[in-house]
Protein backbone atom coordinates (compact mmCIF):
# COMPACT_ATOMS: atom_id res chain seq x y z
CA UNK A 1 0.00 0.00 0.00
CA UNK A 2 2.76 2.52 1.12
CA UNK A 3 5.13 1.47 -1.79
CA UNK A 4 1.60 2.11 -4.01
CA UNK A 5 1.66 5.58 -2.78
CA UNK A 6 4.85 6.19 -3.35
CA UNK A 7 5.29 5.07 -7.17
CA UNK A 8 2.18 7.08 -7.82
CA UNK A 9 4.21 10.06 -6.35
CA UNK A 10 7.08 9.13 -8.57
CA UNK A 11 4.72 8.79 -11.53
CA UNK A 12 3.00 12.03 -11.13
CA UNK A 13 6.67 13.08 -10.62
CA UNK A 14 8.04 11.69 -13.81
CA UNK A 15 4.60 12.82 -15.44
CA UNK A 16 5.33 16.96 -14.65
CA UNK A 17 8.74 16.88 -15.31
CA UNK A 18 8.00 15.28 -18.99
CA UNK A 19 5.29 17.70 -18.87
CA UNK A 20 7.31 21.10 -17.93
CA UNK A 21 10.11 19.80 -19.69
CA UNK A 22 12.52 20.56 -16.84
CA UNK A 23 15.45 19.08 -15.68
CA UNK A 24 14.71 17.54 -12.53
CA UNK A 25 14.45 13.87 -11.84
CA UNK A 26 11.06 12.43 -11.80
CA UNK A 27 11.04 11.22 -8.10
CA UNK A 28 12.49 14.74 -6.87
CA UNK A 29 9.14 16.12 -8.28
CA UNK A 30 7.42 13.29 -6.68
CA UNK A 31 9.13 13.58 -3.41
CA UNK A 32 8.34 17.28 -3.21
CA UNK A 33 4.23 17.00 -4.07
CA UNK A 34 4.18 14.24 -1.48
CA UNK A 35 6.00 16.86 0.96
CA UNK A 36 3.79 19.41 0.00
CA UNK A 37 0.85 16.64 0.67
CA UNK A 38 2.01 15.77 3.84
CA UNK A 39 2.91 19.37 5.27
CA UNK A 40 -0.31 20.12 4.76
CA UNK A 41 -2.26 17.32 6.17
CA UNK A 42 -0.17 18.05 8.88
CA UNK A 43 0.04 14.81 10.58
CA UNK A 44 2.45 11.51 10.09
CA UNK A 45 0.67 8.73 8.30
CA UNK A 46 1.71 5.01 10.00
CA UNK A 47 1.46 2.94 7.14
CA UNK A 48 3.82 5.30 5.21
CA UNK A 49 5.96 6.42 7.80
CA UNK A 50 6.91 2.35 8.17
CA UNK A 51 7.55 1.65 4.87
CA UNK A 52 9.84 4.73 4.32
CA UNK A 53 11.71 4.06 7.21
CA UNK A 54 11.96 0.65 5.93
CA UNK A 55 13.25 2.22 2.47
CA UNK A 56 15.43 4.68 3.53
CA UNK A 57 17.61 2.44 5.91
CA UNK A 58 18.32 -0.01 3.13
CA UNK A 59 19.26 2.90 1.12
CA UNK A 60 23.41 1.40 1.15
CA UNK A 61 21.95 -1.85 -0.26
CA UNK A 62 20.87 -0.09 -2.92
CA UNK A 63 23.97 2.01 -3.65
CA UNK A 64 26.20 -1.37 -4.00
CA UNK A 65 25.84 -1.87 -7.50
CA UNK A 66 26.58 1.81 -8.77
CA UNK A 67 29.78 2.11 -6.21
CA UNK A 68 31.66 -1.42 -7.29
CA UNK A 69 31.42 0.32 -11.00
CA UNK A 70 34.01 2.12 -9.02
CA UNK A 71 36.47 -0.25 -9.28
CA UNK A 72 35.62 -1.42 -13.04
CA UNK A 73 36.83 2.47 -14.51
CA UNK A 74 39.06 3.43 -17.33
CA UNK A 75 42.28 4.19 -16.29
CA UNK A 76 41.79 7.69 -18.19
CA UNK A 77 39.80 8.02 -14.88
CA UNK A 78 41.71 6.59 -12.31
CA UNK A 79 45.03 8.55 -13.04
CA UNK A 80 42.34 11.79 -12.14
CA UNK A 81 41.66 10.07 -8.76
CA UNK A 82 44.01 12.55 -7.02
CA UNK A 83 42.75 15.85 -8.24
CA UNK A 84 39.13 14.25 -7.39
CA UNK A 85 39.98 13.46 -4.21
CA UNK A 86 41.91 16.85 -3.40
CA UNK A 87 39.08 18.55 -4.86
CA UNK A 88 36.62 16.84 -2.61
CA UNK A 89 38.10 17.02 0.59
CA UNK A 90 39.22 20.73 0.44
CA UNK A 91 35.72 21.68 -1.31
CA UNK A 92 33.98 20.09 1.64
CA UNK A 93 36.01 21.67 4.35
CA UNK A 94 35.96 25.24 2.28
CA UNK A 95 31.73 25.02 2.12
CA UNK A 96 31.44 24.10 5.83
CA UNK A 97 33.53 26.54 7.19
CA UNK A 98 32.01 29.11 4.58
CA UNK A 99 28.91 28.22 6.01
CA UNK A 100 29.59 28.02 9.61
CA UNK A 101 30.43 31.76 8.72
CA UNK A 102 27.37 32.40 7.12
CA UNK A 103 25.39 31.01 10.07
CA UNK A 104 27.10 33.37 12.50
CA UNK A 105 26.44 36.60 10.85
CA UNK A 106 23.18 35.39 9.87
CA UNK A 107 21.80 33.83 12.98
CA UNK A 108 23.64 36.74 14.93
CA UNK A 109 21.94 39.46 13.35
CA UNK A 110 18.28 37.94 13.38
CA UNK A 111 19.44 37.46 17.03
CA UNK A 112 19.77 41.20 18.03
CA UNK A 113 17.27 42.32 16.34
CA UNK A 114 14.78 39.83 17.94
CA UNK A 115 16.25 41.05 21.45
CA UNK A 116 15.69 44.32 20.99
CA UNK B 1 9.59 -22.35 -24.81
CA UNK B 2 12.47 -20.70 -25.33
CA UNK B 3 11.58 -17.33 -24.92
CA UNK B 4 10.47 -18.88 -21.19
CA UNK B 5 13.64 -20.28 -20.66
CA UNK B 6 15.88 -17.12 -21.10
CA UNK B 7 13.37 -15.51 -19.17
CA UNK B 8 14.24 -17.88 -16.28
CA UNK B 9 18.22 -17.69 -16.73
CA UNK B 10 17.68 -13.77 -16.38
CA UNK B 11 15.82 -14.49 -13.61
CA UNK B 12 18.05 -16.20 -11.89
CA UNK B 13 20.93 -14.91 -12.75
CA UNK B 14 19.90 -11.62 -11.44
CA UNK B 15 18.28 -13.25 -7.78
CA UNK B 16 22.21 -14.18 -7.86
CA UNK B 17 23.84 -10.81 -8.63
CA UNK B 18 21.42 -9.12 -6.16
CA UNK B 19 22.63 -12.32 -3.64
CA UNK B 20 25.73 -10.59 -4.10
CA UNK B 21 25.13 -7.11 -3.48
CA UNK B 22 22.90 -8.31 -0.31
CA UNK B 23 25.97 -9.66 1.35
CA UNK B 24 28.30 -7.10 0.27
CA UNK B 25 25.27 -4.69 3.09
CA UNK B 26 24.94 -7.61 5.48
CA UNK B 27 28.82 -7.54 5.73
CA UNK B 28 29.41 -4.19 5.92
CA UNK B 29 26.84 -3.06 7.96
CA UNK B 30 27.55 -6.20 10.43
CA UNK B 31 31.41 -4.60 10.66
CA UNK B 32 30.28 -0.85 10.87
CA UNK B 33 27.54 -1.61 13.80
CA UNK B 34 30.45 -3.44 15.28
CA UNK B 35 33.30 -0.31 15.08
CA UNK B 36 30.42 1.89 16.50
CA UNK B 37 29.98 3.68 13.56
CA UNK B 38 33.73 4.32 12.53
CA UNK B 39 33.46 6.67 9.33
CA UNK B 40 36.40 4.98 7.55
CA UNK B 41 34.30 1.41 8.07
CA UNK B 42 30.77 2.96 6.10
CA UNK B 43 29.03 -0.57 4.95
CA UNK B 44 29.63 1.35 1.45
CA UNK B 45 33.73 1.31 1.61
CA UNK B 46 33.29 -2.32 3.21
CA UNK B 47 30.81 -3.83 1.18
CA UNK B 48 31.85 -2.31 -2.14
CA UNK B 49 35.17 -3.91 -2.72
CA UNK B 50 34.02 -6.59 -1.19
CA UNK B 51 31.54 -7.33 -4.19
CA UNK B 52 34.14 -5.86 -6.64
CA UNK B 53 36.56 -8.73 -5.36
CA UNK B 54 34.72 -11.25 -5.78
CA UNK B 55 33.27 -9.98 -9.28
CA UNK B 56 37.36 -10.08 -10.04
CA UNK B 57 37.52 -13.61 -8.90
CA UNK B 58 34.96 -15.37 -10.56
CA UNK B 59 35.24 -13.42 -14.12
CA UNK B 60 32.39 -12.01 -14.33
CA UNK B 61 32.24 -8.22 -15.80
CA UNK B 62 30.57 -5.59 -14.49
CA UNK B 63 27.92 -4.72 -17.03
CA UNK B 64 26.57 -8.47 -16.24
CA UNK B 65 26.64 -7.68 -12.47
CA UNK B 66 24.86 -4.34 -13.03
CA UNK B 67 21.68 -5.08 -15.15
CA UNK B 68 21.46 -8.16 -12.77
CA UNK B 69 20.88 -5.71 -10.04
CA UNK B 70 18.08 -3.68 -11.83
CA UNK B 71 15.23 -4.23 -8.78
CA UNK B 72 17.65 -2.61 -6.85
CA UNK B 73 18.06 0.76 -9.20
CA UNK B 74 13.94 0.20 -9.18
CA UNK B 75 14.31 1.16 -5.55
CA UNK B 76 16.07 3.60 -5.95
CA UNK B 77 12.77 6.00 -7.44
CA UNK B 78 10.14 5.03 -4.50
CA UNK B 79 12.90 5.73 -1.84
CA UNK B 80 13.78 9.06 -3.32
CA UNK B 81 9.72 9.87 -2.78
CA UNK B 82 9.68 8.31 0.43
CA UNK B 83 12.59 11.37 1.83
CA UNK B 84 9.42 13.21 1.80
CA UNK B 85 8.25 11.70 4.93
CA UNK B 86 11.10 12.54 7.79
CA UNK B 87 11.54 15.84 5.72
CA UNK B 88 7.66 16.87 6.49
CA UNK B 89 7.85 16.00 10.12
CA UNK B 90 10.80 19.08 10.36
CA UNK B 91 8.66 21.62 8.24
CA UNK B 92 7.03 22.70 11.47
CA UNK B 93 10.10 23.66 12.85
CA UNK B 94 10.79 26.29 10.04
CA UNK B 95 8.71 29.30 10.89
CA UNK B 96 10.47 31.14 12.98
CA UNK B 97 14.13 30.74 11.85
CA UNK B 98 13.34 30.70 7.87
CA UNK B 99 15.63 33.64 7.35
CA UNK B 100 18.66 32.12 8.63
CA UNK B 101 17.50 28.45 6.79
CA UNK B 102 17.15 29.55 3.49
CA UNK B 103 20.45 31.77 3.31
CA UNK B 104 22.33 29.00 4.67
CA UNK B 105 20.72 26.94 2.47
CA UNK B 106 20.56 29.07 -0.67
CA UNK B 107 24.00 31.00 -0.41
CA UNK B 108 25.87 27.60 1.35
CA UNK B 109 24.79 25.11 -0.99
CA UNK B 110 25.58 26.90 -3.60
CA UNK B 111 28.59 27.60 -2.28
CA UNK B 112 29.60 24.31 -1.70
CA UNK B 113 28.70 23.24 -5.18
CA UNK B 114 30.21 26.30 -7.16
CA UNK B 115 33.73 25.58 -4.79
CA UNK B 116 33.97 21.89 -6.44
CA UNK B 117 33.57 23.19 -9.42
CA UNK B 118 35.70 26.10 -9.42
CA UNK B 119 38.51 24.01 -8.61
CA UNK B 120 37.59 20.93 -10.78
CA UNK B 121 38.06 23.64 -13.54
CA UNK B 122 41.59 25.03 -11.46
CA UNK B 123 42.77 20.77 -11.80
CA UNK B 124 41.56 20.84 -15.17
CA UNK B 125 39.97 17.50 -15.02
CA UNK B 126 38.03 15.71 -17.97
CA UNK B 127 34.63 17.11 -18.50
CA UNK B 128 33.23 13.73 -18.04
CA UNK B 129 34.86 13.63 -14.05
CA UNK B 130 33.42 17.39 -13.54
CA UNK B 131 29.87 16.23 -14.39
CA UNK B 132 30.39 12.65 -12.07
CA UNK B 133 31.68 15.31 -8.97
CA UNK B 134 28.74 18.24 -9.35
CA UNK B 135 26.21 16.74 -7.45
CA UNK B 136 28.86 15.80 -4.61
CA UNK B 137 27.08 17.09 -1.71
CA UNK B 138 23.63 16.18 -2.11
CA UNK B 139 22.33 13.14 -0.85
CA UNK B 140 22.60 9.94 -3.14
CA UNK B 141 19.56 9.04 -4.37
CA UNK B 142 18.55 12.83 -5.22
CA UNK B 143 22.85 13.22 -6.44
CA UNK B 144 22.07 9.67 -9.02
CA UNK B 145 19.23 11.72 -10.24
CA UNK B 146 20.78 14.93 -11.10
CA UNK B 147 24.06 13.20 -12.08
CA UNK B 148 21.63 10.67 -14.66
CA UNK B 149 20.66 14.09 -16.00
CA UNK B 150 23.51 15.70 -16.58
CA UNK B 151 25.27 12.39 -18.80
CA UNK B 152 28.03 12.07 -15.97
CA UNK B 153 29.30 8.22 -14.66
CA UNK B 154 27.26 7.17 -11.86
CA UNK B 155 29.37 4.78 -10.87
CA UNK B 156 31.54 7.38 -10.05
CA UNK B 157 29.21 9.99 -8.23
CA UNK B 158 28.35 7.46 -5.58
CA UNK B 159 31.92 7.15 -4.36
CA UNK B 160 32.36 10.92 -4.40
CA UNK B 161 29.45 11.95 -2.82
CA UNK B 162 30.30 9.05 0.02
CA UNK B 163 34.08 10.49 0.27
CA UNK B 164 32.27 13.85 0.32
CA UNK B 165 29.96 12.77 3.60
CA UNK B 166 33.08 10.73 5.60
CA UNK B 167 35.19 14.21 4.62
CA UNK B 168 32.23 16.30 5.90
CA UNK B 169 31.70 14.65 9.61
CA UNK B 170 35.23 14.23 10.03
CA UNK B 171 36.14 18.44 10.32
CA UNK B 172 32.60 19.58 10.99
CA UNK B 173 33.55 19.55 14.64
CA UNK B 174 36.72 21.10 14.66
CA UNK B 175 35.27 23.77 12.41
CA UNK B 176 32.54 24.33 14.97
CA UNK B 177 34.93 24.52 17.31
CA UNK B 178 37.32 27.32 15.89
CA UNK B 179 33.98 29.49 14.73
CA UNK B 180 31.84 29.12 18.28
CA UNK B 181 28.86 27.78 16.62
CA UNK B 182 27.66 26.08 19.55
CA UNK B 183 24.21 26.02 18.91
CA UNK B 184 23.38 22.15 17.91
CA UNK B 185 20.43 23.41 15.46
CA UNK B 186 22.83 25.11 12.94
CA UNK B 187 25.29 22.38 13.73
CA UNK B 188 22.89 20.47 12.40
CA UNK B 189 21.94 22.32 9.22
CA UNK B 190 25.58 22.99 8.14
CA UNK B 191 26.30 18.71 8.59
CA UNK B 192 22.94 18.27 6.54
CA UNK B 193 23.61 20.46 3.60
CA UNK B 194 27.54 19.21 3.91
CA UNK B 195 27.65 16.17 4.07
CA UNK B 196 24.02 14.81 3.41
CA UNK B 197 22.95 11.75 5.25
CA UNK B 198 26.32 10.68 6.44
CA UNK B 199 26.20 13.68 8.31
CA UNK B 200 22.47 13.53 9.21
CA UNK B 201 23.26 10.37 10.87
CA UNK B 202 25.95 11.86 12.89
CA UNK B 203 23.84 14.57 13.48
CA UNK B 204 21.29 12.47 14.83
CA UNK B 205 23.81 10.54 17.62
CA UNK B 206 24.48 13.67 19.21
CA UNK B 207 20.45 14.60 19.72
CA UNK B 208 17.35 14.12 17.85
CA UNK B 209 17.01 17.72 17.44
CA UNK B 210 20.60 18.11 15.56
CA UNK B 211 19.42 15.59 13.38
CA UNK B 212 16.12 16.64 12.64
CA UNK B 213 17.88 19.79 11.41
CA UNK B 214 20.93 18.16 9.28
CA UNK B 215 17.60 16.27 7.45
CA UNK B 216 16.07 19.18 7.04
CA UNK B 217 19.70 20.93 5.59
CA UNK B 218 19.86 17.48 3.03
CA UNK B 219 16.61 17.75 1.87
CA UNK B 220 16.58 21.56 1.11
CA UNK B 221 19.70 21.39 -0.18
CA UNK B 222 19.02 18.32 -2.68
CA UNK B 223 15.72 20.14 -3.88
CA UNK B 224 17.99 23.53 -4.95
CA UNK B 225 20.69 21.79 -6.19
CA UNK B 226 18.78 20.30 -8.42
CA UNK B 227 17.47 23.38 -9.15
CA UNK B 228 20.34 25.29 -10.06
CA UNK B 229 22.43 22.80 -11.00
CA UNK B 230 21.70 21.63 -14.08
CA UNK B 231 21.49 25.20 -16.16
CA UNK B 232 24.72 26.21 -14.05
CA UNK B 233 26.18 23.44 -15.75
CA UNK B 234 24.82 23.78 -19.29
CA UNK B 235 26.74 27.18 -18.95
CA UNK B 236 30.19 25.71 -17.42
CA UNK B 237 30.34 23.02 -20.27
Amino acid sequence: MALLVLLVFQWLGEIAAGAADIALPGPLLGMLMLLVLLTVYGQPLAFLDRSSNLLIQHLSLMFIPPSVGAFFLSQQIYQQFPSLLTIIFLGTVAAIIFMALLVRVVAGSTQSRSDQ
Amino acid sequence: MSLLDSYWQQLSLSSWVIALSLLGFVVGRAVYRRSEGNPFLHPLLVGTPLVAGILYLINMDFNTYYSGNGALNWLLGPTTVALAVPLAKQMRQLPPLLITIATTVLIGGFFATGCALAMALIFDVDQIVMLSLAAKSVTTPIAVGITEQLGGLLTLIVMVVLVTGIVGILVAQTVFNYTKITDERWQGLILGISAHAIGTARAFEQSPRCGAFSTLGMGLNGIWTSIFLPPLMAFLV
